[in-house]
């Protein structure tokens, strides 16, 4: 197998979990308070929005790590 | 249907609310509780990467096969504790106390395991403990919530900001109780 279906291998496998399991969060989510408590500072800025950019750039961090380790050690 | 923190508190609806109840207000866990997860997945990622390192770039493997099975066997390391990291997060996210003028709702769910929501009457908590154990409670301000009713106890742990919510729940209890007849503990509605 070449190294670019390894990575591209890798990096469907990380979009499905990852869309998969931000669905279900959306879905269980729903109907559930957001944490908008005033107090809790860490939590002021968990939106749906700002978090769905939260998963965005774990995704962004894992598929880039692992296609650049791939590439270069595969 | 997704709440957005502009709306006023007492339109924001949840799973089991009743159409005459309304919001005081509610909370997560305190973020203390996502410490150890992130501390885990720093050391972890920092290990595998180390490790990795040293065994590809200091000592290079030769063999192709070997090299690349344990390429994949670090990869697969490393997306387990990612996305172990990312069920956690979820799963902290996904338990809330809500607080009602007439109950508060204890809404517990998991990605994929757990879907758990208990409700208890105001008016009938018996007793409400708070417990601050230990100089890390006491200084970041958390503790458990123990609220007993007839045969029901509700533990709720690392609640933020625990004294005050202790001071709110005591106020809701006695308007609660006021609103069904009881006054100083005697029922003075016939």
């Amino acid at each position: 197998m070449s190294t670019s279906s390894i990575i591209i291998g890798w990096i469907v496998f990380i979009l499905i979990l990852e869309i998969v399991m931000w669905d279900i969060f959306k879905h269980k989510m729903t109907r559930i308070c957001l944490p908008t408590e005033m107090d809790v500072r860490f939590l002021r800025w968990c939106s749906l929005a700002n978090m769905f950019l939260i998963v965005l750039l774990h995704t962004i961090i894992l598929t880039s790590t692992v296609a650049f380790v791939t590439y270069y050690i595969w | 249907m997704v709440v957005h923190s502009d709306l006023p508190e007492a339109d924001i609806n949840f799973q089991g609310k009743h159409a005459d109840e309304e919001l005081q207000f509610y909370f997560h866990q305190h973020w203390i509780r996502m410490l150890w997860p992130l501390t885990k997945l720093i050391l972890l990622n920092i290990l595998v990467l180390s490790i990795g390192y040293i065994l590809f770039n200091v000592l290079t493997i030769e063999d192709a096969t070997a090299r690349r099975l344990l390429l994949t066997l670090f990869t697969a390391f490393f997306l387990i504790t990612n996305f172990e990291f990312l069920v956690r997060f979820y799963r902290y996210l996904l338990y809330v106390i809500v607080v009602t003028d007439k109950k508060i709702h204890r809404i517990k769910k998991s990605l994929f395991m757990l879907d758990d929501h208990q409700s208890m009457d105001l008016w009938m908590l018996q007793d409400i403990f708070k417990c601050q154990h230990g100089l890390i409670q006491n200084i970041l301000r958390f503790g458990t919530l123990i609220l007993e009713a007839q045969e029901t106890i509700i533990r709720i742990h690392f609640a933020p900001s625990v004294s005050e919510k202790y001071e709110r729940l005591m106020h809701l209890r006695e308007q609660g109780r006021a609103r069904m007849g009881y006054i100083g503990g005697i029922l003075k509605r016939s």
